[in-house]
């Protein structure tokens, strides 16, 4: 007899049970889909809100869609898989210098690796897609060899902290930022054009020698 | 128990709908931590008073389009912002960021650079911009940040539109690709402002020596509609206009062979020992926006693999590539550095063919730390140039050891 009633207690109990189980899924799942609205609701809608620079040599390189001079949208996702040396420009006398110098090196062979082909680099430029074309005419930036990106808004710049040009990041073939100009705490606009891609060059060289150790980054601090 | 365990179920399920019912609707009983970030974010940004041309779309930023600017006029443009703390906490200004080397901004009246901003409190930020570096359209921004230095609190942004001190007929001029000897030519047109009425007149110069820049003639276009008119009227008129520049591009017959690198730009005369006035300054710098690229080829039966050499840091040797010059010929080639601290030799590699040689470079131990140029121009024997241009970063030398 006490085993028939605790039994009897027992399946009362589960299908209670069991209810109150179903009842509490019903509405945890209720509170998982209310929860993430508000809290989006409760960041502010104000684009000032936080921006800081994630450009950190030895992390992972901040992703970036842009467009191109052809209004057609880049990845730098899409260039995985090789070392990528991603240029910002304004469009002063020095950035013109740096940029001139880096396209001679370009057209120079210098940056072929050992399949004979060049490492396209991302040209992000502080303006519209016909300031960028301008620009890129005006320094004889090859179409051939570099991605024109138009950062009109300057956002990619802000998270990059590439502020103050010209500024070279080189980004190797895992995603990792390898290499960025003012690794010693220099202004960039104080360098001369040829050392910055001098560089830039030696950079990009070791960031095609180092395999998947980012350990072996550059270790330099970023400011 | 049936009826405890009816109670517990009845607990449970009340809290829940509290709980659910005060996210779904607009109300003060809001989790902590929405709370807390709400009330910090709603602490920073800052507002940028719109007013005086500064136009404020969203609050936090600031646009002021200054349209046309004489660079030879206004060098430098001077612009002020207002920003004011429409919060109902202080807002401590941490520090302010141009984004380019050509902008400098000052906070209030230029004693502080750090500034905390009481509710309903204003500061000036005064946004200096040496245009004189630039043509064409520029935007210019200063970026206010937090005491954490991160986080941005507004944005004030600055349009230009720099004016050109000189028309030039083209910004380019691509000689296509040619065969060594070709000695094709361009015609350049150059407008001056009429400033240059009162100043020494620029020059036109080529950074090669393989591009020749010859001066036509300088005239007066008269324009077309009082070409007819009585005389006295188009004499006015062509003194009015302002003065022209035509000059002839031309290739070298000797030109070396490879990419064409160059670039024309406009330099003033200068009177030999004289210093530049301040005005002649300006003008200076501001000429140095004016280039016009040169581009294009020459080919030849020589050519050089890499067309560039770039020293890394821990490289003391280059090679490259000659093909068109086989061992045997190397003798009757001049080989001859721009920079002594630059050396060359011929070296013999077993997979070079027989009508290439290679040329070794290297940097002499003793060559300064700093940023060194260079170039080496190879001649063979019928004429023909290479030249080939060297970068590299000599670092500092490593410290001796110390003396025992």
């Amino acid at each position: 007899m006490l085993s028939g009633r605790l039994i009897k207690l027992f399946v009362m109990s589960s299908k209670n049970l069991t209810l109150l189980l179903r009842q509490s899924a019903f509405l945890l799942a209720f509170l998982l889909a209310v929860l993430p609205l508000r809290a989006d609701e409760a960041k502010p809608q104000n684009d000032t809100h936080e921006t800081k620079t994630t450009a950190v040599v030895g992390k992972a390189a901040p992703v970036f869609t842009l467009k191109d001079a052809d209004g057609k949208e880049k990845s730098l996702a899409d260039y995985r898989g090789q070392s990528v040396p991603v240029y910002f420009f304004c469009g002063c006398r020095l950035c013109h210098k740096c940029a001139r110098a880096w396209s001679e090196i370009q057209r120079g062979g210098t940056l072929e690796n050992k399949d004979k082909k060049t490492s396209p680099t991302l040209v992000i430029f502080h303006g519209d897609a016909t300031e960028a074309r301008t620009f890129a005419e005006e320094t004889q930036l090859d179409t051939k060899y570099n991605v024109l990106l138009s950062d009109a808004d300057e956002k990619v710049t802000q998270v990059y902290g590439a502020e103050l040009c010209p500024r070279v990041f080189v980004i190797n073939r895992e995603g990792t930022l390898f290499y960025t100009n003012d690794e010693q705490g220099e202004d960039s606009y104080k360098i001369p054009a040829p050392l910055i891609v001098a560089r830039a060059v030696d950079a990009l060289r070791r960031a095609d020698e180092t395999k998947n150790d980012s350990h072996k980054t550059d270790s330099q601090p970023n400011k | 128990m049936k009826n405890k365990f009816l109670q517990w179920r009845r607990v449970a399920l009340a809290c829940t709908l509290v709980a659910g019912g005060a996210l779904a609707v607009d109300s003060p009983v809001i989790a902590a931590e929405t709370v807390s970030y709400l009330a910090q974010s709603e602490a920073l940004g800052l507002t940028v008073v719109a007013g005086n041309g500064v136009v404020s779309e969203q609050p936090s930023v600031g646009k002021l389009d200054v349209g046309a600017v004489d660079a030879l006029s206004t060098p430098k443009v001077e612009k002020d912002f207002v920003l004011r703390n429409d919060r109902q906490a202080p807002i401590t200004i941490g520090r302010l960021q141009p984004t380019c080397g050509c902008t400098s901004v000052l906070l209030g009246e230029g004693t502080e650079t750090t500034k905390t901003l009481a509710p309903g409190e204003e500061v000036k930020v005064r946004m200096s911009v040496d245009v004189s570096r630039f043509h064409g359209p520029i935007h210019k921004a200063v970026r206010a940040y937090a005491a954490d230095g991160a986080t941005l609190l507004a944005s004030m942004e600055l349009d230009a539109n720099i004016q050109d001190p000189v028309t030039l007929s083209t910004r380019q001029i691509d000689f296509g690709r040619l065969k060594f000897g070709d000695e094709p030519s361009f015609p350049l047109d150059i407008t001056l402002s009429p400033r240059f009425a009162t100043l020494p007149t620029p020059q036109l110069v080529s950074s090669s020596k393989d591009i020749i820049v010859t001066p036509i003639e300088v005239k007066t276009t008269i324009p077309a509609a009082t070409q007819d008119a009585p005389k006295q009227d188009a004499t006015a008129a062509a003194a009015s206009a302002p003065p022209m520049q035509h000059y002839r591009v031309s290739l070298a017959k000797n030109a070396a062979i490879g990419p064409l690198n160059a670039t024309l730009s406009l330099v003033q005369p200068q009177k030999s020992g004289a210093l530049q006035t301040p005005e002649e300054l300006l003008v200076s710098n501001a000429l140095q926006t004016t280039m016009v690229a040169i581009v294009g080829e020459v080919v030849g039966k020589v050519s050089l693999t890499p067309r560039m050499v770039v020293f890394g840091k821990t490289q003391n040797t280059q090679e490259v590539s000659i093909k068109g010059i086989a061992p045997a010929q190397q003798k009757k080639v001049k080989v001859s550095s721009s920079n002594s601290f630059v050396k060359t030799r011929w070296i013999t590699l077993k997979t070079t063919s027989a009508d290439t040689s290679t040329l070794e470079l290297s940097l002499d131990p003793k060559t300064p730390p700093g940023a060194l140029e260079a170039q080496i121009t190879v001649t063979a024997p019928d004429g023909e140039r290479l030249i080939l241009p060297v970068l590299a970063e000599i670092s500092d030398p490593a410290p001796a050891p110390a003396a025992k």
